[in-house]
């Protein structure tokens, strides 16, 4: 099992107020596996997404990634492993404002442990291919304040698959595009999933959900249904 | 890509910050360096001013000669002014017993000499006969080079006016109170009693003047020493060998004129320089201080405005000591060029600010530029590391973060 989250409770207190963003959740996601998440806004969607990728600690329960037990490791080691095996979209992009698009997807490359020159040449190399993939060419030493929302969006999906992750974790990254590009978008998310990758997609949108192996509906932070495969859905 | 081009990225898209940090450091750089180089300029002010006045002295004294004058304690005053020669006489011996004496430092150059005015009855004029002979070196102290040269016997020197007026040249034979001498040579001018003076051996004036072992005076010209009572000094030690049989006189001459001001000159020139010492001293610390806190509160606010992007880079994977060192690098970058630039704008300020408070209007010197290697090596070294110093506890601060923490914020 490439992913697996046992029992994970995530509560964020606001104003001392609670909000169970994520209750009593299990998961597991193996490689080749295109599993959708959907449900209502606030449902937990995102919080889910950022415990998968070590970026949020939950309360309780443990996160597995690739034999890694997430949750036990230092913040530098954890901070090696996201940068080796996950590669992850943001709702809000989260780009750096700074670096034009080339910079901004060649970034994700930063963080890899052994970078010899040629790697670093072979890296610049694939993210052009990246960007020339979603239609980002003649974009490439633009600002990110320059772009439209739905070219920020395929930055940041560029940017995740630079470094040939494991794990593709992408919040709405079909949110703000149109037709073909949300196409382009889930054709590559499924190529990733037949190249033996993972893929944890959230998304509200039903077409982009069809593509996935699996449909997992939350609603107040828990699967509300049991996992269904393809021919259930 | 790499770390590096990161922080350029990051210096170029806020430029503001960067360059409001790096002319904090410049100032700072500029202030001190300033500062060091206006102590350095006064200092090599000082020694050319007391170099030229030395000089000055050197020339003087040449030309001028002794401006000390020992002479029997019983001669009035009154009418050696007077009569421009002491009467009274002494024992020819006291110039030994000076010479040899290791108490005495305050003169040089001794001198004795028998003097009269009498009449030049083959010429029928007034002269002034001085008998002379070598200089006596002190005996426990290097032999200086003579102020005057001794008269060979039977030979006769002439003061300048008093040949011209004779029409009398070296080689010529002259007869003086019946003694025949052969010119020995003509002084030049000197415009004072000199020129109406003859110089003969000392001991053949004694034999003329039927004063055998005596003499009248003894010259001698006084070391540089900087005591405000130079002459009772001198007095002092000079009684202390010849126990009150003489006394001693000082010329005004403009050597002494020029030791005095030689005195000053150093004496200003040293109260210039320690104050410029304490001006350094409080703008060196000062600077570094308000730069450090000045590099220290934009770091601060940098880091804060980064803060997104370095939850952005820490979920990329990035590890905390490399953000650590992307955060460090502005403020190295900044303490590098900053020294560079403040360090030339420092020598630029000092070398225009000699211009208007070292060199006079009518003096012909120009400003020099004062380069010191170590001040430049000590600059460019510390300047970083102070600067780096200084954005320290912000970049550790944000490097350690956790990145949910920070992108969660929103
Ligand atoms: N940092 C936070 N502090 C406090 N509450 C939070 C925080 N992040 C999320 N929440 C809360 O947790 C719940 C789940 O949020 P989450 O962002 O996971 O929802 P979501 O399903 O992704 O919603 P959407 O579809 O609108 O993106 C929400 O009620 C939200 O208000
Ligand atoms: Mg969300």
């Amino acid at each position: 099992m490439l992913l697996e989250l046992e029992n994970v409770n995530k509560t964020f207190s606001c104003n001392d107020h609670p909000v169970r963003a994520v209750e009593d959740l299990s998961l597991q996601l193996d490689r080749g596996q295109f599993t959708a998440v959907c449900g209502p806004s606030g449902c937990g969607k995102s919080t889910l997404l950022l415990i998968c990728g070590g970026l949020l600690r939950p309360e309780t329960g443990t996160v597995t990634l690739h034999g890694h037990n997430l949750l036990s490791l230092s913040t530098e080691n954890r901070a090696s492993v996201r940068a080796a095996h996950i590669g992850f979209v943001f709702q809000q992009f989260h780009l750096v404002p700074y670096l034009n698009v080339l910079d901004n997807v060649s970034a994700a490359s930063l963080g890899l442990r052994s970078g010899s020159t040629e790697d670093r040449g072979s890296m610049e190399t694939r993210a052009l291919e990246l960007i020339d993939r979603f239609g980002l060419r003649d974009r490439i030493r633009h600002l990110p304040a320059e772009i439209s929302t739905g070219e920020r969006q395929r930055v940041a999906l560029a940017r995740a698959l630079l470094n040939r992750p494991k794990l593709l974790l992408a919040d709405e990254p079909t949110g703000n595009l149109d037709e073909d590009n949300s196409q382009v978008v889930l054709d590559h998310l499924q190529e990733f999933a037949a190249a033996d990758g993972a893929v944890l997609l959230v998304t509200h949108d039903a077409a982009a959900a069809s593509r996935a192996d699996c449909l997992v509906r939350m609603a107040g932070g828990q699967i509300v249904d049991p996992v269904m495969s393809k021919g259930e859905m | 890509m790499k770390l590096s081009h990161l922080v350029w990225r990051e210096i170029v898209h806020r430029q503001g910050n960067f360059c409001l940090m790096l002319m904090s450091v410049i100032l700072a750089v500029a202030c001190g360096v300033c500062a060091i180089t206006l102590f350095d300029a006064q200092h090599q002010y000082n020694q050319q001013q007391v170099g030229v006045l030395d000089d000055e002295i050197r020339k003087i004294t040449k030309n001028m000669g002794f401006n000390i004058l020992i002479l029997p304690r019983d001669q009035n005053l009154a009418d050696f002014y007077a009569d421009n020669f002491a009467a009274q006489t002494m024992p020819e011996s006291h110039v030994e017993q000076l010479a040899k004496s290791r108490d005495v430092f305050t003169i040089r150059h001794l001198r004795p000499a028998l003097v009269r005015k009498l009449v030049w009855h083959e010429q029928k004029r007034q002269v002034i006969l001085m008998g002379v002979r070598g200089v006596v070196p002190f005996a426990h102290r290097n032999p200086k080079k003579p102020l005057a040269d001794p008269v060979p016997p039977g030979k006769i020197d002439l003061g300048h006016l008093l040949a011209e007026e004779l029409a009398m040249t070296p080689g010529q034979r002259v007869t003086l109170l019946g003694v025949d001498f052969e010119v020995n040579k003509v002084n030049p001018v000197r415009g004072n009693k000199d020129d109406i003076t003859v110089w003969v051996d000392l001991a053949q004036a004694q034999q003329m003047l039927h004063l055998p072992g005596k003499i009248s005076m003894i010259q001698a010209l006084e070391c540089n020493c900087a005591s405000v009572d130079r002459l009772a000094e001198i007095e002092a030690e000079v009684s202390g060998v010849l126990e009150d049989e003489v006394q001693v006189i000082e010329l005004a001459t403009k050597a002494i004129a020029r030791a005095k001001a030689r005195t000053r000159v150093s004496a200003e020139g040293e109260a210039r320089l320690q104050r410029w010492r304490r001006i350094a001293a409080a703008v060196i610390p000062s600077t570094i201080v308000a730069a450090g806190l000045m590099v220290g509160l934009l770091s601060f606010a940098n880091v804060r405005q980064r803060l997104q992007e370095i939850g952005i880079l820490r979920a990329l994977g990035l590890r905390s000591n490399q953000l650590l060192g992307v955060l460090l690098a502005k403020p190295a970058v900044v303490g590098m060029v900053g020294a560079v630039f403040g360090y030339l704008l420092g020598i630029g300020g000092a070398w225009s600010l000699e211009a208007t408070w070292f060199i006079s209007a009518d003096s012909q010197a120009q400003p020099q530029w004062i380069f010191k290697f170590t001040v430049l090596l000590v600059v460019l070294l510390l300047t970083p590391l102070l600067t780096v110093m200084a954005g320290w506890l912000p970049a550790f601060y944000a490097s350690g973060k956790d990145p949910a923490e920070i992108l969660n914020l929103e």
